[in-house]
């Protein structure tokens, strides 16, 4: 594999990590609401909507230093490759 | 003159790629930046960097280094652009939302905190050193170009073919769901076959672009 292949794989597994949280929050949010409808009938959009966007609120205050965190370590790793890209380049 | 503008374009481009990669920066403000860069680069490096062949050749072999070091220096914000994305279609349905907004600040503020601009330029002046803008081995640049179109689409044909699969599942979930009587968002499935085709894209630029350096240099 080489160095632009796995950096741009690195990547993509990157924006599952910073997402997983967050879309973890609203699938869960999105079940008990959705449950929470089906139980009262009530087919208002708000219902399900709120709390969604609730939890996505939460789960970012919440998980904010880690998703910086991961941001951080990847932008460490990346960038003193870009520096050296000419060497990698001209390697090949 | 012409040797520094030759010599600019380098930056120049790096600077281009990022800024429109990365999407908020108006156009003035790209250019001007673009100008800049390109320009103290240039002057940087013209000493220790002396220009010789046709200058065509050498101004496209500098724009392509240039956007290959933008396009490097763009992925980790894009990364935090495309989830910003994901939440936004899981918390709105819609692929332009509040999150991807919040998520591109984020990432701004992390580019800017661990210098990242600093090592975009550090990058420029260093592929200066490293690959320098001498056509003295005649590198026929058209012919690698040409080969980026058939490299691109033999790249992007694994996402497509992804994308159109996630069309498909979402489709007949909806369809399962509408015999079950549930209620499913079947309007996520657009948005999100977007910014997987857009993710691919993205890729498929980044990983042309060096097979179009490798073939080049």
């Amino acid at each position: 594999m080489t160095p632009v292949v796995a950096v741009l794989r690195e990547g993509m597994l990157l924006v599952l990590l910073l997402a997983a949280p967050v879309l973890v929050a609203a699938l869960i949010a999105g079940i008990v609401s959705g449950l929470l409808g089906a139980f009262t009938q009530i087919q208002d959009p708000a219902v399900s909507l709120v709390p969604r966007v609730a939890a996505v609120g939460a789960a970012i205050v919440i998980f904010a230093p880690a998703i910086a965190h991961q941001l951080v370590a990847f932008a460490d790793k990346l960038w003193p490759l870009v520096t050296a890209a000419g060497t990698v380049s001209g390697a090949g | 003159m012409l040797a520094i503008v030759v010599l600019g374009l380098r930056g120049a481009a790096a600077v281009l790629v990022l800024t429109t990669l990365v999407g908020g920066v108006p156009r003035v403000v790209q250019g001007a930046l673009a100008a800049a860069l390109g320009l103290w680069s240039a002057l940087v490096v013209a000493d220790v960097t002396p220009v010789a062949g046709i200058p065509w050749e050498l101004a496209a072999r500098e724009i392509v280094i240039g956007a290959t070091l933008g396009i490097g220096a763009a992925v980790p914000l894009l990364a935090a652009a495309a989830a910003g994305r994901m939440i936004d279609i899981a918390a709105t349905g819609r692929a332009q939302g509040p999150y991807a907004a919040l998520f591109g600040v984020l990432a701004a503020a992390v580019f800017v905190g661990i210098d990242g601009h600093v090592a975009v330029i550090d990058a420029i002046v260093t592929s200066h050193r490293d690959l320098p803008a001498l056509a003295a081995s005649r590198v026929d640049v058209l012919a690698a170009l040409a080969k980026l179109v058939p490299t691109a689409i033999r790249l992007a044909i694994p996402w497509l073919v992804t994308a159109a699969v996630v069309q498909v599942a979402a489709g007949a979930g909806t369809r399962l769901a509408g015999r079950a009587s549930a209620s499913v968002p079947g309007a996520v499935a657009v948005p999100a076959a977007l910014v997987m085709m857009t993710a691919s894209l993205v890729a498929t630029l980044a990983v042309a672009l060096a097979a179009v350096i490798r073939h080049t240099l």
